[in-house]
């Protein structure tokens, strides 16, 4: 049986190899130009509780945790979960879309709810 | 070499394993990292084959307990136990998992991650390993109606230690999932292990199994989370299992 092509490279620069081509194969941005949507958390919750985005489009929520201890921005309905330290703030990629309703909430303080409204008259 | 010769020799390699990965490992990893969470994961798999294959009722379970240090690294520090055909649980080894996040989910083409392991057997004369690569996953939005998430992990393996082989293995796996709610989504998964990269042999010698898997999580709120898996995979070549079942329970808490 005759060694395959992959025996001539050393292990770790084949892992080296294959993480760099991953990279460069998935690090093409997403789109160019999203549009951003700011939404804020603190003791009080969300500000806006509701927030329209358009439908069909990617979207960037940048969410600013207000308070003083961290949060986690958290969304079943989005697939996304992110801790947020106090004062900090986080970009969240969603989308595209369909029209719809989308849950977030603080994980930390799960009584602390808000909704994405994917619409297509949001722009 | 003759054939048969050949698989029995790919079928000793795949059985002992000289590149260390426990088979209670066969799950997907994301390239997420839940940064400030502890978990607590537990994996099961029996496997089954015909009687005195080495596969028929063999066990691996682990546990590892897990924490998101970084936004970008979680750590599981794991116990392996395994149980050969008629034997009883012994532990196998203890492995430090490290997940490096590269990308946050959805800012590019493609989410990326990158996954290293060391893993040091407690069995007296057998070497540990080090397993890593990169994992790569797509989002699609709108596939099969529904949004689905696809994801593919592609490992090299090497032991590390006294009395291990010169040879690179490559681990891959593969989940498609299909998200319909937060409870319950069904997925397809493929998993393949490739003792020697430098002499791979014929498909048909390779462990590889593929089935269907459903994934699901209950979120009680500052109670943790709690996620599971569990899925049936049939063996697709002669160097694998008849079938085997698999599972996965994680829970998770934030700090």
């Amino acid at each position: 049986m005759h060694p395959t092509p992959l025996a001539h490279i050393r292990p770790w620069t084949s892992a080296a190899l294959l993480t760099g081509a991953a990279l460069l194969i998935g690090a093409a941005p997403a789109s160019a130009a999203r549009p951003r949507y700011a939404l804020s958390l603190g003791p009080a919750g969300f500000a806006p509780t509701e927030l329209h985005v358009p439908a069909g489009e990617r979207v960037v929520l940048r969410v600013t945790n207000t308070g003083p201890a961290p949060v986690e921005f958290e969304s079943s309905d989005l697939n996304r979960e992110r801790v947020i330290p106090a004062g900090g703030a986080i970009a969240v990629y969603v989308g595209p879309l369909h029209p719809g309703t989308y849950a977030f909430f603080d994980d930390f303080h799960p009584r602390l709810r808000g909704t994405l409204i994917a619409d297509r008259a949001a722009r | 070499m003759s054939r048969p010769i050949l698989g029995a020799a790919a079928l000793a390699a795949t059985l002992l394993a000289p590149v260390g990965r426990a088979r209670a490992d066969l799950h997907v990893r994301w390239p997420v990292v839940d940064y400030r969470e502890v978990e607590y994961e537990q994996n099961g798999l029996i496997s089954f084959g015909r009687a005195g294959s080495g596969f028929d009722r063999a066990q691996s379970y682990s546990n590892a307990i897990g924490v998101g240090i970084l936004p970008s690294w979680e750590m599981e520090l794991e116990g392996e136990s395994e149980a050969a055909p008629g034997e009883g649980l012994r532990m196998d080894a203890v492995t430090m998992e490290n997940t490096f996040q590269l990308t946050d989910p959805g800012e590019y083409q493609f989410n990326l991650g990158f996954y290293a392991e060391y893993s040091r057997s407690v069995r007296r004369g057998r070497p540990g390993s080090v397993t890593l690569g990169p994992i790569v996953q797509k989002e699609l939005p709108d596939f099969l109606g529904t949004d689905s998430i696809h994801t593919l992990n592609l490992f090299l393996t090497h032991d590390a230690g006294p009395g291990g082989t010169h040879a690179t293995g490559l681990v891959y796996a593969w989940q498609s999932l299909l998200y319909l709610n937060a409870f319950a989504s069904p997925a397809i998964e493929i998993y393949g292990n490739i003792p020697d990269i430098a002499h791979a042999g014929h498909f048909d010698e390779q462990e590889a199994l593929a089935g269907p898997v459903l994934v699901g999580a209950v979120r009680m709120g500052r109670w943790g989370t709690l996620k599971y898996q569990a899925g049936y995979l049939v063996g697709l070549t002669s160097g694998s299992p008849r079938g085997a079942v698999r599972w996965q329970l994680e829970y998770e808490l934030a700090f």
